[in-house]
């Protein structure tokens, strides 16, 4: 649309243990105009794929194998201060979200996702945190 | 639903907290049906304490859900309903064909997960998180016998694609007594240490 910034294409790294979630995701993202670089499906493999490919973004699952979401955030947060993660999870416990925020999170999407959404969110935490990267 | 928080505690403690439970369980598993697959539920039948033994069905997905005690909730499905919600959740992604099966089962995992973590926002109390584990699936029609301290709810839905039944298993009023008993325990020793 004319007059309408585009939005740069951002290298996003999908975290979550469900194999369905992480192809639908990477679809999601896709077809909002973003790449998938990576993806991993625990947070002990979360933060070795950070490090190899420094993704813009991240959406992390909260519940996962061997190290959660929360504790893959705080190894991400503390290693790159800088990083952008979006907690994606099906939990809607106020706790969660305020724990998430604590350790660094910039965003939180609840599950089901839809695109529109994700979309949306990718845009206002880059939008507000993306000079700092 | 009333704004007072439900406990995991009281939900094994009180049967109306355990009704209310399985009603939000039984709420969010139809909208999803409806919003996420496009199936509609046709009935939803409630039991509970009439069940001594679990029959599960063609695929089950299980999740425990912790507080200062665990439920274990189980998803178990018909074949012909857990075929179609994955066919409908999976559209417009590319799977090979000899990855079907493990995909099926991916959606019942997800499916739980989703369902749960957002019925969980009914159990919320300021400063406490309630940990949900990882899916785990269970192949085959099998029978699960109660143990018995233990308390069976179960949900049966109907939908216009197959049938489900929604386990939820609770470890019983002894259980909950010897918490209470430690919880007392507890006070008695930091009063005393207080005097």
């Amino acid at each position: 649309m004319e007059g309408e910034k585009k939005m740069k294409s951002m290298n996003i790294l999908v975290v979550d243990d469900s194999l369905i979630t992480i192809k639908k995701m990477t679809k999601m993202i896709e077809d909002i105009g973003h790449n998938v670089v990576a993806n991993a499906r625990s947070g002990i493999e979360a933060i070795k794929q950070y490090e190899i490919f420094k993704p813009d973004i991240v959406t992390m699952d909260i519940t996962m194998p061997e190290m959660n979401g929360i504790e893959a955030l705080k190894r991400i947060m503390e290693k790159d201060s800088s990083a952008i993660v979006i907690m994606v999870t099906s939990h809607g416990q106020e706790q969660m979200v305020i724990n998430s925020v604590e350790v660094g999170a910039k965003g939180y999407l609840l599950k089901p996702l839809k695109e529109e959404q994700l979309k949306n969110c990718i845009e206002k935490v880059y939008e507000k945190y993306g000079e700092a990267k | 639903m009333e704004n007072k928080p439900l406990t995991v505690e009281n939900v094994i403690k009180t049967e109306a907290d355990g009704k209310k439970l399985i009603e939000a369980i039984a709420h969010r598993t139809s909208s999803f049906l409806m919003e996420e697959v496009s199936i509609n539920t046709l009935q939803t039948n409630y039991e509970i304490d009439k069940i001594n033994k679990l029959e599960l069905k063609y695929l089950t997905s299980i999740i425990v859900v912790e507080d200062d005690v665990k439920l274990t909730l189980a998803f178990s499905f018909e074949k012909k309903l857990i075929e179609n919600i994955f066919k409908e959740y999976s559209k417009g992604i590319e799977i090979d064909d000899d990855e079907v099966q493990i995909y099926v089962e991916e959606t019942a995992g997800d499916m739980i997960n989703i369902v749960m973590g957002n019925v969980l926002s009914y159990f919320q109390q300021f400063g406490k998180t309630i940990l949900i584990s990882s899916p785990i699936i269970i192949n085959g029609a099998k029978s699960i016998s109660r143990y018995k301290d233990s308390r069976f709810y179960s949900i049966d839905i109907s939908t216009d694609n197959g049938e489900m039944v929604i386990y939820c298993i609770t470890p019983g009023e002894k259980i909950i007594s010897h918490l209470e008993n430690g919880r007392r325990e507890k006070d008695e020793k930091y009063e005393h240490s207080r005097s």
